[in-house]
């Protein structure tokens, strides 16, 4: 099938940029990029790329940037709960001719059921977790849609990783900053796949028919650990960090007791006022500028440097924070996962296979972090 | 010096006039804002409110003839050129953001208008206005690290400056990318210490937009000797952001980061010492430690003692002389991971 123009929501982010410069530079296909925050357009502004501003909140405005377009992939996040139901809008009054949307494994919830492995037996629902609950809302409309005629076809990317991920960028600093650590020693599950192979199986949607109307996963050909995940990036830092392991329970143990609380909201709340960048927010209002100005300078005036540091607060005085810290709440949901998911009906439905195994995606990823200074030395921005 | 602050107008409200020239306006007593002008009336407006002034707001430059003094031009780089002859002709003197123009020939057009009238341009090249850049000309003339092996400068972070509209990609508002941007303030450095760069090569990331990443090569020539250079600027990371000098005797590096010191490495009885070098001693024309406020500051020494201003008009030409050689002899910069295809669909 040929496209007029192709509209790419979520155009600035990991996948939609890379998905930009394929679409450009490889598959040559013209496209429009939606983009909602201009400052986080760089990638896809080398490529002289059409840029239409839009927020799916208005629909308006994506009803300016589908105009002239006959497909859609629709790869943006958003937390507006209109979202879809606007973009779907602009694409039925644009009258479309393809809907490829971007969902994720995440719609299966944080620990699937083996029925979850096959597109056939799998079933999405809630899950109290917010990021999965989010994707099955979105997928859910776009899926009512598809059933009411629009010519959709959703794809389920499993672990997206290659240049720009967030997962490797935030490996990386962790392992530069000495807080490299493990989930049950990483036996966890990664269903990898190279952000390639998930921009391949988009075209490949926009391509073939036989998908129309279904779900399906895009995965990497050979799930691997996510010790093997983690330490293929974190071992990129010379010299090599040291690792820390934790139990699941332990670290699930440890994130019950942050749960907010009325104190903590309360701590919260004065760290907030605290807070240069917040004052300098609140200064730019004319009514609270003066105000500030005038208690920090009576302040200098009556309180002795030692009084004034204390009051700054503990975060303030803390000295480096003791490592290493314990895994975040997100990586416990991704990295307790025992499931590998099969990319079997991808394969057969969209003429599709991954083409960039680990080793290979890694070493590209490995370019592209030197390239960016994010191997050097640990001060930030010291490559020269 | 003017006894009577300076009346000024400002053209083009948006993010560098109220993040950079507004605040720094605030805490200088020589200069009254007396108009604020943009294309959108209500963006003067909020100006005015956010920082609680009382200038009168329009949306044509012109309204401001005989009224102002001096005035600030923060609009997009094509615009510059237009809007600072105009201000010549009010008989204004102005302080233009960087890059003064899109291309050398307007600046060259502008610099000769400012002798004829009589008025003064000064270019918001900020950089020269840092104490430390002055500490390190002086520590270069002193050869205080030996004879200069290599030179280089950087400067680029993950881009985060707030846009309202896509027209920050657009080459004919800006003139060019990162190195445009970005770029020409190292450059701009550079050329103020070592004058002309010859043998220029260049490099960037750009697939037929606007370039994210450059690195501009060229060689410094000292006496009979040639000292390679190198121009860095970045939108997608972190850079050194700052000046690194490679001596025969040491190395001095200049980070925009620590505007109080420069560190000097040197070699000392064969081991390495670290030094930090500060203001005290260095001839500087202006008070401030803010690079902007220093600009304003010496903007308006210049305005009131009609002596030419730090970053005039003339000495900014040859930085975008250079970036436009660069540009012409463009090569790509390797990307491996952009154009590895894993198949060909």
């Amino acid at each position: 099938m040929t496209y007029s123009k192709i509209l790419v929501t979520g155009a600035t982010g990991f996948i939609g940029s890379r998905l930009c410069e394929k679409l450009a530079l490889q598959y040559r296909l013209p496209y429009r990029a939606l983009v909602h925050n201009f400052s986080k357009a760089v990638r896809i502004a080398r490529l002289g790329a059409e840029m239409a501003p839009g927020d799916l909140n208005n629909p308006a405005h994506l009803e300016a940037a589908v105009s002239g377009c006959d497909a859609v992939v629709h790869l943006a996040f958003g937390s507006a709960a209109k979202a879809e139901e606007n973009l779907l809008a602009a694409c039925r009054s644009a009258k479309i001719k393809r809907f490829v949307h971007v969902s994720s494994m995440a719609v299966y919830g944080p620990s699937p059921s083996l029925e979850c492995t096959h597109e056939r037996t799998a079933k999405i629902g809630r899950y109290s977790e917010p990021y999965s609950d989010a994707k099955v809302r979105a997928e859910k409309t776009i899926q009512r849609a598809i059933n009411n005629g629009l010519p959709g076809i959703i794809l389920r990317p499993t672990v997206v990783y290659g240049p720009y991920s967030p997962f490797v960028i935030s490996i990386v600093r962790d392992a530069r900053a000495g807080n490299v650590t493990l989930l049950d020693d990483g036996r966890g599950v990664c269903n990898a796949v190279y952000v390639d192979d998930v921009c391949d199986a988009i075209y490949a949607a926009l391509s073939d028919d036989r998908a129309l109307g279904q779900a399906v996963v895009i995965n990497g050909d050979h799930a691997i650990n996510w010790r093997d995940f983690n330490l293929t990036f974190a071992n990129m830092i010379s010299p090599r960090p040291q690792i820390a392991n934790f139990s699941t329970e332990e670290a699930r143990a440890f994130w019950q007791t942050k749960k907010p609380s009325f104190r903590s909201n309360l701590a919260a709340v004065k760290k907030l006022l605290r807070s240069s960048s917040f004052q300098d927010q609140l200064e730019t209002v004319p009514a609270f500028r003066s105000a500030i100005r005038w208690s920090k300078k009576s302040l200098k005036g009556v309180l002795s440097a030692d009084r004034i540091s204390a009051l700054a607060g503990p975060a303030a005085r803390r000295p480096n924070q003791t490592l290493p810290l314990v895994p975040n709440p997100g990586r416990i949901v991704r990295e307790d996962f025992r499931l590998e998911f099969s990319n079997e009906l991808a394969k057969s439905l969209l003429n599709w296979t991954p083409c960039i195994d680990f080793a290979r995606g890694a070493e590209l990823t490995r370019t592209w972090l030197e390239y960016s200074g994010m191997l050097g030395p640990s001060t930030r921005g010291e490559r020269l | 010096m003017t006894t009577t602050p300076i009346r000024l107008g400002i053209v083009g409200c948006g993010a560098v006039t109220r993040i950079s020239h507004l605040r720094a306006l605030a805490a200088l007593p020589e200069y009254e804002v007396r108009y604020l002008c943009d294309k959108n009336l209500e963006v003067a407006r909020a100006a005015n409110r956010e920082f609680g002034l009382n200038a009168k707001v329009t949306t044509d430059f012109n309204d401001m003839s005989g009224e102002i003094d001096a005035a600030i031009v923060c609009a997009w780089p094509s615009h510059h050129f237009p809007i600072t002859m105009g201000l010549l002709k009010m008989g204004v003197d102005v302080l233009c953001e960087k890059p003064i123009t899109t291309t050398s020939s307007d600046a060259i057009e502008l610099a000769e208008a400012a002798t004829r009238s009589q008025r003064i341009v000064a270019v918001g090249q900020w950089c020269r206005c840092l104490k430390i850049s002055w500490i390190l000309r002086r520590l270069l003339s002193l050869e205080f690290v030996g004879q200069i092996q290599a030179v280089t400068a950087e400067f680029g972070d993950e881009l985060s400056w707030p846009m309202a509209t896509g027209a920050y990609f657009d080459r004919k508002q800006t003139g060019g990318g990162v190195m445009f941007d970005a770029g020409i303030h190292v450059l701009d450095l550079i050329v103020w210490m070592f004058g002309e760069l010859h043998q220029i090569t260049y490099r960037d990331d750009s697939f037929g937009g606007m370039e994210a990443n450059g690195i501009l090569s060229g060689v410094i020539k000292s006496g009979d000797r040639e000292i390679p250079c190198r121009v860095a600027a970045s939108w997608t990371h972190a850079l050194f952001n700052g000046v690194r000098i490679v001596g025969t005797e040491g190395e001095i590096h200049l980070r925009f980061a620590n505007r109080d010191y420069i560190t000097v490495v040197k070699q000392v009885a064969g081991e390495p010492m670290v030094l930090r070098i500060g203001e005290e001693g260095c001839d500087m024309p202006f008070r401030s430690g803010s690079p902007q406020q220093a600009l304003l500051e010496d903007f308006a020494f210049a305005v009131g003692s009609r002596r030419a201003p730090v970053t005039a008009v003339d000495s900014a030409i040859l930085p975008l002389k250079i970036l436009e050689m660069a540009y012409t002899l463009r090569r790509p910069l390797e990307q491996p991971w952009v154009t590895s295809w894993g198949n060909q669909p």
